[in-house]
């Protein structure tokens, strides 16, 4: 090979050189990127979740006045994938209409049938509750969408997004390890489990269980509980 | 020289294959197993140990440990895997263009090791041994790469 076409081959392996290191800092950016905009995204969650929630009165897992006539409950599983098309179909729609018009209260229960991680993250919702955090803590927890047992529901992350909160992580920590959250999210279950519950998520009206075909049931059977509670 | 005229990288011989892959190829094989083992310690399956140095719990369950939803623990299994895979087959064959790739990746796994490390210092304000310990050794791969690179196109 001539000297000349050795410095070409060189050139093109220097110019490949450069190439590499561009392909490498456009790859790190586009990671940071990502992650922050991620991050922004829980922020932001977390800030509306706050304020939302912050115009209902609540008390513990229930939301909406105490005289409200009709009282909804929903048996839910955080892993539960039909449960998060829940929160976003019905729960909301409850919360907006309903309940901020002083028709209706609701409540989560506990009834956690998908394995560890759905313990777990009853367990680390009831800690939130104990420090009046519960409703914007499980909207953080419902808009990770885990299933499965796949790590969302993990301790370590369950106690992050309690920091990611601003919750006292100590605090936090040694709830979660306690055996209190455990016996209260175990009697949540066997409450289920009496009641004859064979799946999440499933409603009550005024402690009659709605059997639904579309999440438009639900509401036919507030509206008819409303209209009797009228009379 | 092939009948199509493309100069194709051989087999090297033994005695003539750079010695540089394999060492990385090592290096390569340790991180992905701490990458693993943060991972499935994220995933909740196995307990994480981080002796007597900083608090890696914290920082492996940091809101810095994912990007969109994938743990970067993955990602560093995932790229430490296909590394040694790229070393292996640069062991084999010198100079293919996948050595280039190679290094992009390990560049930018040091590039953003370096970036999680500032994390851990100013903004979660704990340390992770074993990402610390990750750091390191994406560093010496990318760092050796480069200049193995250098050297041939020199």
């Amino acid at each position: 090979m001539g000297k000349k076409a050795r410095k070409t081959s060189n050139s093109g392996k220097s110019g490949s050189l450069q190439w590499a290191v561009g392909i490498a800092v456009v790859l790190v950016a586009l990671l940071i990127g990502a992650q922050w905009w991620s991050n922004r995204q829980d922020a932001g969650t977390i800030t509306q979740a706050a304020a939302y929630y912050g115009q209902f009165p609540t008390q513990g897992t229930r939301i909406g006045s105490p005289d409200a006539p009709v009282h909804v409950e929903e048996y839910f599983d955080f892993q539960c994938p039909h449960c998060h098309t829940a929160a976003e179909q019905v729960v909301k729609r409850l919360l907006d209409s309903y309940v901020a018009e002083g028709k209706v209260q609701f409540t989560y229960r506990f009834f956690p049938i998908l394995g560890p991680e759905s313990v777990q993250a009853a367990r680390a919702a009831y800690c939130a509750m104990e420090m009046d955090a519960f409703w914007p803590y499980q909207e953080l927890l419902m808009s990770k969408k885990g299933t499965g047992n796949r790590g969302t529901y993990s301790r370590d992350n369950l106690i992050d997004y309690a920091r990611q909160m601003g919750l006292d992580v100590a605090q936090f920590r040694a709830c979660l390890d306690n055996d209190r959250s455990l016996q209260y999210v175990r009697q949540a279950y066997d409450q289920g489990v009496r009641m004859g519950l064979l799946g999440t998520p499933t409603f009550v009206v005024n402690g009659q269980i709605v059997n639904l075909t579309t999440w438009e049931d639900i509401f036919r059977v507030i509206d008819r509980a409303l209209a009797a509670a009228a009379r | 020289m092939s009948s199509t005229g493309r100069s194709r990288p051989q087999p090297a011989d033994a005695a003539a294959r750079p010695r540089w892959p394999l060492g990385l190829l090592g290096l390569s094989l340790i991180g992905a197993a701490i990458s693993a083992y943060l991972w499935r310690a994220k995933a909740g399956e196995m307990s994480l140990i981080c002796g007597p140095v900083g608090d890696c719990a914290t920082v492996n369950s940091s809101a810095f440990s994912e990007v969109l939803g994938v743990p970067v623990a993955l990602l560093g299994t995932v790229m430490y895997a296909s590394l040694a895979v790229v070393l292996l087959v640069e062991w084999r064959r010198p100079g293919t263009p996948l050595s280039q790739f190679g290094f992009a990746l390990a560049l930018a796994g040091a590039l953003f090791s370096l970036y999680l490390t500032g994390v851990e210092a100013f903004v979660i304000r704990a340390y992770c041994v074993w990402c610390l310990t990750s750091w390191v050794l994406i560093t010496i791969i990318a760092w050796t790469w480069g200049r193995a690179l250098r050297r041939s196109a020199a």
